[in-house]
């Protein structure tokens, strides 16, 4: 459905995309996770033939959007702008005529707006919608007719979790639809929920790629997290002079230890280190890494300085 | 046609909701109905102080005073009102992002920028034709000496011509750099500043710019007949062809 090659794009002499290679088949959820500002904005508008790139090649169903080519993307930017002086229906209907839907608009609307969740707040203006609702009309529009491809931008970053969970229930119903979404977010417990396959993308480039349930495998170790009550200096170096510590991270006053060997050894090692070292732990767990410690892994041994609250150290240094 | 259709049944609904129509409108009616009464009123008050501006106005009972200042404030504060109600449509929608996600939907970027062009221009002819027989109207009560009918006909058409013209060049200037307020600042001042200049380089003839001089009267109205047509003509000519540069532009332009 999508397929990227050496993609580079820079803003002012300032690289963003450094060579971006990635594909999204058809009928899949690809959750494109980054930081702020690692580039996944402009691959999406790149995609969607809002702005021109300055190498590499795009397709889009086989279509090259920068030619003109451009395939019609159900598109819902980060904060989508709607024209707010219309009600809900009066949008989906301009949608509709923009995007030349031929089947019965009025039949559509009424799904897509059930679909949404919005039946109730569709006769008013959307002046008046909160910030998640706006969201939802904007899921809509990019529902609206049809397309085969919906390409998402950060679509759950200003909601709060009753919304989030509102959108990625729609996600999921694409999903079931067989619907091909591009999804990004620096959410990555959303992405853990709907998607099929993840990328990371990092300093411009994809630095892993994979299905969701092999990328938990391939990098999920089984971690222990704990977290001790105030300061604890130097904790985290004698950590990782631990035998059975392979890497640390840290955030705040939570630990998170990957370890080598078995559990319980391992786990019986931690917790009688932690007791000689008389630090009172309050919160003690055994468990496998979720996405987002799998994201500061791997981004953390792509750029160890850059990663953000968490730092993760690594014995390989 | 059915994206040309809806695009037009958008912007003219925008029109409309957005309450831009009215200091649209107001542009154009307001003045229509001070001006001469103004210009009725205020020689004689002025009289009545002692002061006379029957020499200055050039016969104070004709109806003409009343559309020729008509025609200046239109010019300036009908052009300026008129700008201002278009800068979402000219380049607005772009800072904000709106047009995004219809163009995405397969919306095509030229029906996008031709729907402007039917709207806001003809809005612009339309309100330019109600304003002028307006005034004529206010005006032929007022006054004593009539202006001739079939001047009127003409000077309406030309001043509805040129504020079609100034709106197709506001969008193409808009529409291309994505940027309205500075389009809008602009082209008032360029509008104002050419209509100064060029009556004095002798470049007032035979050309859109022509046109505020056939209707604040420093042409001897509506005499010189050729160079009248050819720059209406020029003027509704350049229209389309705005339109079509818009949207060539449009078609390539990035939009984030």
């Amino acid at each position: 459905m999508i397929e990227i090659h050496n993609l580079t794009k820079n803003y002012d002499r300032r690289p963003v995309l450094r060579g971006l290679n990635m594909e999204v088949k058809k009928g899949e959820v690809y959750g494109l996770i980054g930081r702020n500002g690692a580039g996944k904005s402009t691959t999406m508008n790149i995609l969607c033939g809002l702005l021109s790139r300055d190498g590499g090649t795009v397709t889009v169903n086989g279509k090259d959007p920068a030619r003109g080519e451009r395939v019609p993307v159900g598109y819902l930017p980060e904060s989508p702008a709607l024209y707010e002086y219309m009600n809900c229906y009066e949008y989906l209907s301009y949608i509709a005529a923009a995007a030349g839907y031929s089947g019965d608009v009025k039949k559509r609307i009424a799904e897509v707006v059930e679909l949404v969740g919005l039946t109730d707040a569709a006769g008013r203006k959307i002046r008046g919608y909160s910030r998640g609702m706006k969201q939802r009309v904007g899921m809509a529009a990019a529902l609206y007719s049809g397309q085969d491809l919906i390409v998402l931008d950060e679509p759950t970053s200003a909601l709060d979790p009753q919304g989030r969970a509102e959108i990625m229930s729609i996600i999921l119903t694409l999903r079931q639809m067989g619907k091909t979404v591009l999804l990004s977010t620096h959410i990555l417990s959303d992405v853990e929920r709907v998607a099929d396959r993840v990328g990371f993308l990092h300093n411009g480039v994809i630095t892993a790629e994979s299905g969701m349930s092999s990328l938990l495998e391939t990098y999920a170790d089984p971690i222990i997290s704990f977290s001790v009550e105030g300061e604890a200096p130097g904790l985290e170096d004698s950590l990782r002079a631990l035998p059975l510590c392979d890497k640390t991270a840290r955030n705040g006053n939570d630990y998170f230890v990957w370890y080598n060997g078995d559990k319980i050894e391992a786990s019986q090692a931690l917790f009688q280190f932690l007791a000689q070292k008389e630090l009172p732990v309050t919160r003690y767990q055994l468990h496998r890494a979720t996405l987002e410690q799998v994201y500061l892994k791997i981004i953390g041994q792509a750029a160890p300085a850059a990663a953000s609250p968490v730092t993760p150290v690594g014995k390989e240094g | 046609m059915s994206q040309l259709k809806a695009g037009i049944r958008k912007d003219g609904t925008e029109l409309f909701k957005t309450y831009r129509i009215y200091i649209f409108a107001l542009g154009f009616v307001l003045f229509a109905v001070l001006d001469p009464v103004m210009m009725y009123v205020l020689p004689k008050m002025m009289k009545a102080i002692g002061m006379d501006l029957s020499t200055m106005l050039g016969g104070m009972d004709a109806q003409a005073i009343g559309l020729s200042a008509y025609a200046g404030d239109c010019l300036q504060m009908g052009m300026l009102a008129m700008l201002l109600s278009m800068m979402k449509a000219a380049g607005g929608d772009q800072k904000d992002h709106s047009c995004v996600i219809p163009l995405c939907a397969g919306y095509r970027r030229s029906t996008y920028i031709y729907s402007k062009f039917c709207v806001y221009p003809l809005t612009a002819f339309g309100f330019g034709i109600i304003g002028y027989w307006l005034v004529y109207g206010v005006s032929y009560l007022l006054y004593p000496v009539k202006f001739p009918l079939s001047q009127a006909l003409l000077l309406s058409l030309a001043l509805a011509v040129f504020m079609a013209f100034a709106a197709s060049l506001m969008l193409l200037i808009g529409c291309s750099t994505g940027r309205a307020g500075v389009s809008a600042v602009i082209l008032f001042f360029a509008f104002t500043i050419l209509n100064m200049i060029l009556p004095l380089i002798r470049c007032d003839r035979f050309n859109p710019f022509a046109l505020p001089g056939f209707l604040t009267g420093t042409m001897e109205q509506v005499e010189n007949l050729p160079s009248f047509w050819v720059s209406v003509g020029a003027a509704a000519l350049l229209c389309p062809v705005f339109a079509l540069i818009a949207a060539r532009l449009f078609q390539r332009k990035k939009l984030v």
